[in-house]
């Protein structure tokens, strides 16, 4: 039981710190230019840890059937922001997510 | 400041032949420039935009995205607290020196490589005791060294592998982790 609150609970930090990121990069990319090369750097090598392991981890969640339907709900709506965004990340070349985002 | 040799030592220049591979670092060598980037820190100038972490109550108020904080701040508010990689109750203070730890600990990793064009050192080490309820397997810690500062600290589950991105060339190992 405790095992099973200590996964939702990541679960939902999972989701919740990649929506987050996602929220706030329209603003970040107009504000780019402007951000030391070490603070971009910072945001990129975080989009790679968003990208290579919790949009991965969430995606194993959810095809295993292991996501409360509130979390598939979110998961899905994460998916669908997240291809609203790709444009951004493909203007700062960023990684591509690993997983489909088309399936919401 | 004084190498092992006595001699002048530029940390920064080790790295970076290091990552040329125009020098092999002695052991003693790769401990000074590992002490050198511990006593890095982050960047201490408030240059870094609040974005993933607007909404926030920090330092008595309510942080908006596009408030800048100092990137040190940042990576606690994003590791310890929204994603709660270190352990429940870890200060900003905590997360700095258990950054230090890894660096400086003897079972550590360390790697240069080229990240999105610019050398960096990284260290890669079990996380252990430092795993929190949103942590993983390891603890990753990047040094930009054009800068000389720290630019990430972080916990990954995808250990070596996930070091492997499209935006990384070039990785070195200096020192395999044990």
């Amino acid at each position: 039981m405790a095992q099973t609150t200590e996964v939702n609970k990541r679960i939902w930090t999972r989701i919740r710190s990649l929506n987050t990121f996602i929220h706030d990069l329209p603003g970040l990319e107009e504000e780019w230019s402007s951000i030391p090369s070490g603070v971009q750097s910072s945001f990129s090598l975080e989009w790679d840890q968003l990208m290579t392991e919790d949009i991965q981890e969430l995606t194993e969640c959810y095809n295993l059937g292991e996501l409360t339907e509130a979390q598939r709900s979110s998961y899905r709506e994460l998916l669908h922001e997240l291809k609203e965004v790709m444009p951004i990340v493909e203007k700062l070349n960023w990684h591509r997510p690993s997983v489909p985002v088309d399936i919401a | 400041m004084l190498g092992p040799r006595g001699q002048f030592f530029d940390a920064g220049r080790f790295m970076l032949e290091a990552a040329n591979k125009t020098r092999q670092l002695a052991e003693e060598e790769l401990r000074e420039v590992l002490e050198s980037v511990a006593r890095a820190r982050f960047d201490p100038e408030p240059n870094t935009p609040a974005r993933g972490v607007s909404g926030i109550y920090w330092q008595g108020r309510r942080l908006n995205a596009a408030d800048r904080i100092t990137s040190g701040e940042r990576h606690y508010l994003r590791h310890v607290v929204i994603r709660e990689e270190w352990p429940a109750g870890t200060t900003l203070e905590d997360y700095i020196r258990s950054i230090s730890e890894v660096i400086l600990d003897d079972r550590s990793g360390v790697f240069t490589s080229l990240y999105q064009g610019r050398w960096q050192l990284g260290i890669i080490r079990r996380s252990e005791s430092l795993r929190g309820i949103g942590g993983a397997e390891w603890v990753v810690i990047e040094y930009r060294i054009d800068i000389g500062y720290w630019t990430t600290a972080y916990q990954l589950q995808a250990g070596v592998e996930g070091l492997m991105v499209p935006a990384r060339e070039e990785l070195l190992w200096l020192r395999q982790p044990k």
